[in-house]
């Protein structure tokens, strides 16, 4: 793979049967890395890896390293690509400035688990590297609603969320998860609600592509998509070209006003499947709602799982045997990439599927 | 009184004996011991002679004053058969998983399986019918819970194999006043620091 034209913009969505991250070309060699996963043999995350086959030098070139939230499989490997990225500034929900999340993070070390670690160590790593490497306690920017994250002549930057309500409700991160007297110290799961996440709006002077992170429609016009669509009076910019669907495409996640105010018709769609749950995300239904929305839909890997199978034959019986359903999840992560240059217009958008990205219409 | 028990080492085992039944089936093989001297040295006699005057189903009417003294000593000796689990077992282990429990449903678990036989990063997604939880364990079923799931083969001293999936929950420690108050105490700290850090600089 060669780099992208100074010129030119890219955005690269990777993921595998779970987990999320985006590289983007922000022109000039500039980089800014959206969450994070890791790579097939999950020792490195994606992101270092592709700007490394790029011939990126990281810790000169990211210039950005945005969290959109915390939950594990948006996050996995950030504190290794801020360990390399010394010029980079960190950007995480501006909700997470709160008690109980200090609460999750720190009882999260009191939880010893073999293989399964909590997403809110990273948390932990991320602000020890912080403080090692920059004698700074926190991130570079607590992001909220309409905060400007990087302003230059050929590219902007702005958060779209979390609202302000969100970031004011002291409760927001509230759950029977906090330790509490008696209470079993479990691992610490996601952390809800999906409202703390960031959108994200980049804007290069010709068009604009929108960056839908974790966000749910929201229970009031005060949270989630509905915040952002209320507050859009208040800071209008043009239709996304491009969208990241928000959640996997999952229903809960969509509005029928990202699609009528928020992006052009008949945009480009990018999402990630999502296969922890009983159910993989996107569902039958929500492929053909996006797919009727728009008939530029990308997934990074479909499916999200194969079928699963152990080198031993006994295993596999018993396994078999024992369980309802059995699914392993796929560990490559697939790749989108739109490039296209920095003052181009939406014919000039060009899509390629690397490792298992597909067309959503042809699933 | 009647008693069951099985011999420790016969392959079939399941086999129940009569301790009325006559000794020279049980001895040879029982692994016992006594209760206290008394019987120890009751025990001592020969097996003709304690059978004579054993238990209430062999009672015999002729018994001399010395016999009898025994009768009024005599404690029934207790045997006590080596359990099973500390006869030397062959565990052949296939697969272990790490578990963590994603959603409960009214009549199964979906859990994310992580490899701990081999450090291979694979993971599974697994449903889990409730029914092969182990009841006491039931109540522990909730999401961020963990189980170990073991695979294996046990090889029985009478020559058996038995293939055996073993799912334990994990019963994590509870939160102590003290823990609690150091997290507290830690996440204060933390919360401070992270204050201190507006984190609002302008681009």
């Amino acid at each position: 793979m060669h780099p992208p034209e100074p010129d030119e913009f890219e955005l690269s969505l990777f993921g595998p049967g779970t987990g999320e991250g985006l590289v983007i070309h922000l022109g000039g060699g500039d980089w800014m890395v959206v969450d994070s996963c890791l790579n097939s043999d999950r020792t490195k995350a994606i992101a270092i890896e592709y700007l490394d086959s790029l011939g990126v030098d990281v810790a000169a070139a990211v210039k950005l390293v945005i969290a959109t939230h915390w939950h594990d499989d948006h996050i996995q490997g950030l504190a290794q690509i801020l360990q390399y990225a010394h010029n980079a500034r960190f950007v995480c929900s501006a909700a997470l400035r709160n008690e109980d999340f200090c609460r999750l993070v720190k009882s999260a070390q009191h939880i010893n688990l073999i293989e399964s670690s909590s997403g809110t160590e990273e948390f932990t790593g991320i602000l020890d590297i912080l403080l090692r490497q920059r004698e700074q306690t926190g991130p570079d920017y607590w992001a909220q609603d309409r905060m400007q994250l990087l302003k230059e002549d050929r590219i902007q930057i702005t958060a779209l969320s979390p609202s302000s309500q969100v970031v004011t409700d002291s409760h927001i991160l509230r759950t029977k998860f906090l330790p509490d007297v008696g209470g079993t110290r479990n691992r610490i799961p996601a952390v809800r609600p999906n409202d703390t996440s960031i959108v994200l709006l980049v804007e290069t002077r010709t068009m604009n592509y929108l960056l839908g992170s974790d966000m749910e429609q929201g229970k009031n016009a005060r949270y989630g998509w509905k915040a952002i669509l209320e507050s859009r009076a208040a800071m209008p910019f043009g239709p996304g070209a491009t969208y990241k669907a928000a959640h996997h495409g999952s229903e809960n996640a969509d509005h029928d006003g990202i699609w009528k105010k928020l992006l052009l018709q008949n945009p480009y769609a990018f999402l990630t499947p999502f296969a922890k749950g009983s159910k993989p995300l996107p569902a039958p239904g929500d492929i053909a709602r996006i797919n009727d929305y728009t008939a530029l839909g990308y997934i990074t890997a479909w499916p999200p799982t194969k079928k699963a199978r152990s080198l031993n034959k006994t295993v596999d019986r018993t396994m078999n045997e024992v369980t309802l359903s059995r699914r392993a999840l796929r560990k490559t992560p697939g790749h989108i990439r739109l490039r296209a240059p920095l003052d181009g217009v939406f014919q000039d958008i060009k899509v390629d599927l690397f490792r298992g990205a597909r067309k959503l219409s042809a699933i | 009184m009647t008693t069951t028990f099985q011999y420790e080492s016969d392959p079939e085992a399941s086999r129940p004996v009569k301790i009325a039944e006559p000794c020279e089936e049980i001895v040879p093989d029982a692994d016992f011991f006594l209760v206290n001297k008394d019987a120890e040295s009751y025990l001592a006699r020969s097996q003709a002679d304690w059978l004579n005057t054993g238990t209430s189903e062999h009672k015999d009417t002729s018994t001399t004053s010395v016999e009898l003294q025994k009768k009024e000593t005599k404690m029934a000796p207790l045997y006590r058969i080596r359990e099973k689990s500390i006869i030397p077992r062959h565990l052949l282990i296939l697969q272990q998983w790490e578990g963590v429990i994603e959603q409960v449903l009214s009549e199964s678990i979906v859990a994310v399986l992580s490899d701990l036989t081999e450090a291979s990063g694979h993971q599974e997604i697994v449903e889990i019918p409730t029914e092969e939880i182990n009841p006491s364990d039931r109540d522990l079923l909730e999401p961020g819970a963990v189980f170990y799931w073991a695979i294996k083969y046990e090889d029985t001293p009478g020559g058996q194999r038995r293939r055996i999936s073993e799912i334990r929950m994990r019963r994590m420690p509870k939160w102590s006043k003290s823990m609690v108050a150091d997290v507290e105490e830690e996440a204060a700290t933390m919360y401070q620091q992270l204050c201190e850090n507006t984190g609002d600089a302008s681009a």
